[in-house]
């Protein structure tokens, strides 16, 4: 009984300290973020290429990052202030579009492949292999069969 | 007079194009007696490239403005190191020492193929006809050397982002010598196909091309960050830029095949997926040359502007649909019937590997390409952008980076789960430890201690494999090659687990603040002073830079000055911001411009904590491929063995 207690130690103190990061994680809060700087990491900039707000150095970016500090010390929401910049320029803004019918595709594809690449391995593991075993005659079949009882046997004879 | 050596030595190199594709493919279809001529043809290549490309440097190097290129391209002012990077700074110039490059893996391979090599000689063929697609591309629609009259006295000089920084002289060479490389493997996967066979010889010697070109790529798109976060400003290194994506594609995909190709060389599965991945990598190559050349992604309607978005299209709608039908064709050839026996075994780890790294490349393919199709169908404009790729990115990068762990712990065939846990359970404890160290110290970020889990794990099990099993260094070329292809593969894998932890800390740790200062003002930051003390201007040949004095204190302890700058390049509209770093063992202060004026500066000032460790983890995958590498060489056996003697049994490093 106690040995197999000890033989659990190494297993219990790595569920246990698992457990403790876990709920530090969970129960301690998220970290306090930067609600300007976050906004600003999901609009893009209007007139650079491929840039969001938060990266960009233009003035229109600029603008924009310290209008949405307006926003955010008016008290309103991420979502009031997304639809705000939304309304004037368009779900262009946005660097992540939102999931409706012009952007389903976007975010429904994904999920979909790996479904999909599941199924297909599936498949391919459990179907049955075609190829070399089937080619064989049933002679050959046998010769193979003998060979490798024979190379068995003499695995076991040796010393 | 260079423009005209110029064209001689395209159309040279045409003709030795054409004649390297048709004696290849004639040698290969026996008749082994035109491999001499074939290396004739190679040599008329290799010569007409290097004329081109010698006119190309000389004419930028002596200021010829009678030909476009430098016309358009260069300026007297330019100094010598931007001068010569100017040739491939420019979309002409660019597709000229591409096609140089391409050459040069053509004129490297057509040495190690013999007379009798049909496979070799196959593969030789379709790269030189990749080859001639490119340089025919060149003559036609983006040739350097279209003379310019009248010849103007000065140029604009390449693009001010492209002369700003020394960087810019080593990544695209580096890029491209992985980017092309990755031709051959795909040549390699097209003969098999044509041959109907892809056996021990053909994964071998398409392994070792892959690894070559994965360690150059794996530098150019590093380094490519590196020349993001020193130049752009920023303050990142990455932004899933259309063009940064179309680096990594390629990357994923070649990744996934290192990985699928040891499971084919050990037990013979994944034949025809094998081929499919060399096959899909080149097509991505190939829409990333589209993406990045054709102008499409600004906008769908800068289409037009580029002559070569139309050609490059082409090819990658013939490439792709080529390799598909000839796959649907011959592919079934291939299978030999071998099957996974247990999910948890070697080959289940590099299955899940190679499934997780195909689904990160469609993620990337299908963010980057979105917008495009959107607008293209319905004409209205959509933004996919960092938000969308992290969502997906990060969490299957850290399923990968846990699979890292424990896939070089489990034995082939099958495992018994109990002996699995074992194994596991030391570096899992590590891992762990690592995330409640720093939950200790007040990290909360659940990202960064998350990834810690996940790195800590996969360090510690590389660790303790170390330890387990001794190097061997006697013993056959065969296990010692084998033993550094494991090694290398381990240093790889620890190298990414580095930068993984590093992509979370500069991610999830990063601070900005915002500073303006009036000369002679001092005002804190990060726990540092800053004290603006005025701009200095340097005037250089190219450009002129006005930079901001900032003297760096900490505790009243001087550290010295910094000069985030701006830089005004002659004939050039707009001034480039150019960042200064502060790079300790802990962290890096990174200074960038965001208005300067003459008595007034306003900073914005990025904290990242121990920065170094990305630019260390990504050297370290590097100097891994580097050792791979150098065990194929070492373990390769002579290639001339009569096809009676079976290869020797590689004795494999791995339990």
């Amino acid at each position: 009984m106690r040995d197999r207690l000890r033989a659990l130690l190494p297993d219990l103190a790595l569920v246990a300290l698992t457990m403790v990061v876990a709920a530090t994680l969970l129960l301690g809060g998220a970290p306090e973020t930067d609600r300007v700087t976050d906004l600003g990491h999901q609009l893009r900039c209007p007139v650079c290429q491929s840039e969001s707000v938060a990266d960009s150095r233009s003035d229109t970016a600029l603008a924009m990052q310290a209008r949405i500090g307006e926003l955010v010390d008016d008290g309103w929401s991420d979502e009031q202030i997304l639809d705000h910049f939304v309304a004037r320029y368009g779900d262009w803004i946005l660097l992540s579009p939102p999931l409706e019918l012009r952007s389903a595709a976007l975010w429904l594809l994904p999920p979909v492949a790996l479904v999909g690449v599941l199924l297909a391995l599936q498949r391919w593991r459990t179907r049955a292999p075609s190829g070399l075993d089937d080619d064989l005659s049933a002679a050959d079949q046998r010769r193979l069969s003998s060979a490798i009882a024979e190379l068995r046997r003499r695995e076991e004879d040796r010393p | 007079m260079t423009g005209v050596i110029g064209m001689t030595g395209l159309f040279t190199a045409l003709l030795g194009a054409v004649g390297t594709v048709a004696l290849a493919a004639l040698t290969a279809a026996h008749r082994p007696r035109l491999r001499a001529h074939l290396r004739v043809a190679v040599h008329v290549l290799v010569l007409g490239t290097l004329v081109a490309l010698a006119a190309l440097l000389v004419a930028l190097l002596t200021d010829d403005f009678s030909i476009r290129y430098t016309a358009e391209n260069h300026a007297r002012a330019t100094p010598m190191l931007y001068t010569i990077a100017t040739a491939w700074a420019g979309l002409e110039g660019s597709l000229l020492v591409w096609s140089g490059v391409l050459v040069g893996f053509v004129g490297l391979l057509v040495r190690q193929v013999g007379r009798h090599d049909r496979l070799g000689l196959l593969a030789v063929a379709v790269t030189a006809a990749v080859t001639l697609f490119f340089l025919t591309m060149i003559v036609v629609a983006a040739n350097p050397f279209v003379p310019v009259d009248p010849v103007p006295a000065d140029g604009p000089g390449p693009n001010p982002l492209l002369q700003n920084h020394v960087l810019m002289a080593v990544h695209p060479p580096l890029l491209y010598v992985g980017y092309i490389g990755l031709t051959v493997p795909f040549a390699f996967g097209i003969a098999a196909l044509m041959l109907g066979h892809a056996g021990r010889d053909w994964v071998a010697r398409t392994r070792t091309w892959t690894l070559v070109s994965w360690t150059f790529l794996t530098a150019g798109v590093v380094i490519g960050g590196l020349w993001a976060y020193e130049v752009l400003g920023w303050g990142g290194y990455w932004a899933w830029d259309p063009v940064e994506n179309a680096s990594l594609l390629p990357w994923l995909t070649a990744t996934a095949f290192l990985h699928g190709a040891i499971v084919q060389e050990r037990r013979g599965l994944l034949r025809s997926w094998n081929v499919i991945l060399v096959l899909l990598t080149f097509v991505l190559t190939i829409l990333g040359t589209f993406i990045t050349r054709s102008g499409v992604i600004a906008s769908v309607h800068s289409f037009t502007q580029s002559e070569v978005g139309p050609w490059l299209l082409t090819m990658l709608v013939v490439t792709a649909l080529a390799s598909l039908a000839l796959y649907a064709w011959r592919a079934h050839e291939l299978d030999t019937g071998v099957r996974l026996d247990r999910p948890l075994s070697r080959e289940g780890a590099y299955l899940v590997n190679n499934l997780l790294l195909t689904f990160l490349a469609a993620i990337v393919v299908l963010g980057t390409m979105y917008p495009v199709l959107v607008e293209a169908v319905t004409g209205t404009q959509v933004s996919v952008g960092r938000p969308f790729f992290d969502r997906f990115a990060v969490p299957v990068g850290l399923v990968l980076l846990a699979a890292m762990g424990v896939g070089p712990l489990l034995p082939y065939r099958t495992a018994r789960p109990r002996e699995v846990w074992r194994r596991v359970r030391p570096a899992a404890t590590a891992g762990v430890a690592a995330g409640a160290l720093l939950l200790v110290v007040g990290v909360r970020h659940p990202w960064v201690v998350l990834t810690a889990v996940a790195a800590g794990f996969v360090l510690a099990s590389i660790v303790g494999d170390a330890a387990r099993r001794r190097p061997r260094i006697r013993g056959p070329r065969s296990v010692r090659g084998s033993q550094l292809g494991w090694w290398g593969g381990q240093v790889a894998h620890g190298g990414l687990a580095l930068v993984a932890i590093a992509i979370a800390t500069t991610g999830g740790l990063s601070k900005t603040e915002t500073l303006d200062l009036e000369v002679g003002d001092t005002a804190g930051a990060h726990g540092y002073d800053l004290r603006f003390d005025g701009i200095r201007e340097r005037d250089e040949p190219n450009r002129i830079v006005r930079e901001a004095v900032i003297a760096i204190s900490r505790d009243g302890r001087e550290l010295g000055s910094w000069g985030p700058s701006l830089n005004e390049f002659r004939n050039q509209p707009a001034a480039i911001g150019t960042p200064s770093v502060r790079t300790t063992m802990t962290e890096d202060l990174y200074l960038a411009l965001r208005d300067l004026q003459p008595d007034r500066v306003t900073l914005e000032i990025i904290h990242f904590p121990f920065m170094w460790v990305l630019w260390a983890g990504s050297a370290v995958m590097m100097i891994g491929g580097g050792i791979a590498t150098a065990g194929r060489v070492v373990a390769r056996t002579p290639r001339r063995a009569s096809p009676t003697t079976p290869a020797a049994e590689v004795v494999h490093a791995d339990a």
